[in-house]
C-alpha cells in the first residue's frame, strides 16, 4: 500500500459548506428518503414500547350515548297478588 | 504527516474490536448493539478517509446516510429490547433461547 497523504486543500476551503451544498442539491432526494426512514423508525419505536394503562377509570362516550332505556330497565308484567 | 495507512489501520482496529465484542460477549444484548454500532462507525471512518484522500465529497455524504440508518436501527433495537424485557424479565443472551437456535 502506498503511503499516501491527503491532497492539499485550497485556501479558504470550507468542508462544511461543501457538504451542505452537496447534501441539499445533488443528494436532496436521498436525504428525504433518510428523513422518511427516521420517521418510520421513531414511529416503530413508539408503537413497540407503547403500553396502555390498565385498571384506570375511563368512560366510553359512544356507549353512553347509545344507551337506551330498555338496556337499563326491565319491565316485568305479572298478575297482582292478594294481600295476605 | 498522517497517511492513509494510519487511518485505515485505526478503522480496522475499531472493526476488529467490534467483531471481537460480538463473539466474546455472552452476557448483555446492549453490549451487542453497541458492538454493531462500533462496526458501522469503523466503516464510516473508512468512508471519510477515502473521501478526503480521493477528493470526492460523496463519501462524506454517504456517511450521513449510514448514520441515519444506524440511528434507526438502534432506536428499533432498543424498543425491541424493552419489549423483550417486559416479556421475559431478562435481557441476558442466554435466556433468549425460545427459538432453540
Amino acid at each position: 500500500m502506498s503511503m499516501r497523504t491527503a491532497p492539499p486543500l485550497a485556501a479558504g476551503y470550507s468542508n462544511t459548506r461543501d457538504l451542505g451544498t452537496a447534501l441539499f442539491t445533488r443528494y436532496a432526494y436521498p436525504a428525504q428518503i433518510a428523513a422518511v426512514i427516521l420517521l418510520v423508525a421513531s414511529v416503530a419505536a413508539i408503537v413497540l414500547t407503547l403500553r396502555r394503562r390498565t385498571g384506570g377509570k375511563q368512560q366510553n362516550i359512544a356507549l353512553q350515548v347509545a344507551a337506551r332505556a330498555k338496556d337499563r330497565v326491565r319491565i316485568v308484567k305479572m298478575a297482582s297478588e292478594k294481600r295476605p | 504527516m498522517i497517511t492513509l495507512n494510519y487511518v485505515l489501520t485505526l478503522s480496522g482496529i475499531l472493526f476488529a474490536i467490534a467483531v471481537a465484542g460480538v463473539f466474546l460477549n455472552r452476557k448483555n444484548i446492549i453490549v451487542l448493539l453497541m458492538c454493531i454500532e462500533l462496526m458501522l462507525l469503523a466503516v464510516n471512518f473508512n468512508f471519510v478517509a477515502f473521501s478526503r484522500y480521493l477528493g470526492d465529497i460523496g463519501g462524506q455524504i454517504f456517511v450521513f446516510f449510514i448514520l441515519t440508518v444506524a440511528a434507526a436501527e438502534s432506536a428499533i433495537g432498543l424498543a425491541i429490547l424493552v419489549v423483550v424485557f417486559r416479556e421475559r424479565r431478562s435481557i441476558e443472551v442466554e435466556d433468549l433461547d425460545t427459538l432453540q437456535g
